[in-house]
């Protein structure tokens, strides 16, 4: 699970079981017993654990890049070219995005 | 499964060799621990009863209580009238017993004698108390229960059913708050 | 609020911390409905507002059946009318009624003696309405020792709201005294 998907879960669990519980609460409050209330929380709960618990294919969409091996340093041609400077640049970029992401 | 497990070796290995990790962990841990102790304490101080919160385990109080019920308790020092729902306990015996008083007799100076039943038993308890003691007194009572809360503690229960899951689950709580890393 | 055994970390990393999580998470979920519907019955409970009100029309001793000393311990047997609608104090966060029959009385030796001499556990607002005359008591009125001779008892209904979730507390009505006769019989 990456760490957008582990946001997700968090956010999914968090707001269905309180949703389960509310509807269960209005249907146990019209029905008048709170065995109602308690089967419709208990049916959220348990769908909560199959959703969020399994790490499902959705909550890895957004796998962390991690930097690519440095090269060793070699001894500076003269000449360099263009394109390698860029490849460090995109690096480093990659190293802002992954701070960032574990600074939830 | 098994790669949980060979996660949790490996960490632990890391933990040791890091001594200054390995004490904030214990720490951590310590504190988890002490911060439930002290609510506890602090019930128990408040209500003045040995255990402020116990889980029913029989069915004797049946419908009233179930299997799992939360009872909270009360030991303050009110006197205990009929009718009440007290927890006490038998000298020698080690589980405590939730039932209903069903006979009160307070002498001048405040002395009471008390008898109890379960509400779904046919019979008094005489029969469950020590052997020729004919009622219950004050210092036998833990508290009188004034609230009840179901199905909250069906987890005491299942614990309580298979006394192996309870070790299981306390061992793995405890490594993995261990081996938890800190995201800052 | 429910601890769970989780340390401040807000990691998901594994299957375990994501089931307590989400089992913890709910049981406090669970822990809110149970208040929810406690305060929903508040009003009802506390009698505010125009709630009716659980009544006692009538309670009364009907015929003493015996009084008898039986090893130095006095027992009376005798049987008893009620009638009582209780159905008000119903409502979804109440598990039973148990109603009994209290008697209330004062001895030399003791300032205070209670006994149940009837008892019924009320499920439904159907039961909730009794009236039975001439009832024989489940359990015999005994006393501590031997001085039912000559005492004046009160009878007492007495209901015990056992709710689904919130406080235990009794209600009980008007008492009827009565008198015990001065010699066995």
């Amino acid at each position: 699970m990456d760490y957008k998907g582990q946001k997700l879960a968090e956010l999914l669990y968090t707001y269905l079981i309180v949703i389960f519980g509310v509807i269960a609460w209005i249907f146990g409050y019209f029905k008048q017993s709170f065995k109602v209330t308690f089967q419709g929380w208990l049916a959220g709960l348990i769908f909560c654990m199959v959703l969020c618990v399994p790490d499902w294919p959705i909550y890895n969409r957004n796998p962390v890049e991690w930097l690519t091996e440095i090269p060793p340093p070699k001894p500076k041609p003269a000449k360099s070219t263009g394109e390698e400077d860029k490849a460090v640049e995109k690096d480093k970029a990659v190293e802002k995005k992954k701070t960032k992401n574990r600074k939830r | 499964m098994l790669e949980i497990v060979e996660t949790q070796i490996r960490e632990l290995k890391k933990l040791w060799r890091n001594k200054r990790l390995l004490l904030h962990q214990a720490l951590n841990l310590a504190m988890i621990v002490f911060s439930a102790l002290m609510i506890w304490k602090g019930l128990m101080f408040i209500t003045k009863s040995e255990s402020p919160v116990v889980v029913v385990l029989s069915g004797s109080m049946e419908p009233a209580f179930q299997r799992g019920d939360i009872l909270f308790l009360n030991n303050q020092d009110n006197p205990i009238r009929v009718g009440e729902v007290v927890v006490f306990k038998i000298k020698d015996r080690d589980i405590p017993i939730v039932h209903r008083v069903m006979k009160v007799h307070e002498k001048a100076d405040g002395k009471v004698e008390l008898l109890t039943k379960g509400d779904n038993n046919r019979v008094d308890d005489r029969g469950l108390y020590a052997p020729g003691q004919l009622w219950l007194e004050r210092e036998d009572i833990l508290g009188r229960a004034v609230g009840t809360l179901r199905y909250v503690g069906m987890v005491t229960i299942i614990l309580n059913d298979y006394p192996a899951l309870k070790y299981v689950l306390v061992s793995i709580m405890g490594l993995f708050v261990l081996t938890n890393k800190e995201e800052s | 609020m429910l601890l769970s055994l989780e340390s401040g970390t807000r990691s998901m990393h594994t299957y375990w911390v994501r089931l307590n999580a989400v089992f913890f998470y709910g049981l406090n979920v669970l822990l809110g409905l149970a208040v929810m519907t406690w305060l929903s019955c508040l009003q009802q409970d506390l009698g505010f507002g125009d709630y009716p009100q659980p009544v006692i029309h009538k309670i009364k001793m009907n015929d003493l059946l015996s009084l008898r000393s039986h090893g130095g311990v006095d027992r009376a047997l005798l049987s008893f009318d009620l009638a009582a609608d209780l159905r008000p104090a119903f409502h979804w966060n109440l598990k039973q009624l148990f109603v009994f029959v209290l008697a209330e009385y004062e001895s030399e030796s003791n300032k205070l003696n209670q006994v149940i001499l009837w008892d019924k556990i009320v499920e439904t607002e159907e039961d909730a309405q009794m009236a039975t005359d001439n009832a024989y008591i489940k359990y015999a009125l005994v006393d501590q020792g031997n001085e039912l001779r000559n005492t004046t008892v009160n009878l007492y209904v007495v209901w015990d709201h056992m709710p689904v979730t919130g406080r235990l507390f009794m209600n009980r009505g008007k008492g009827s005294p009565f008198e015990l006769p001065p010699s066995y019989r």
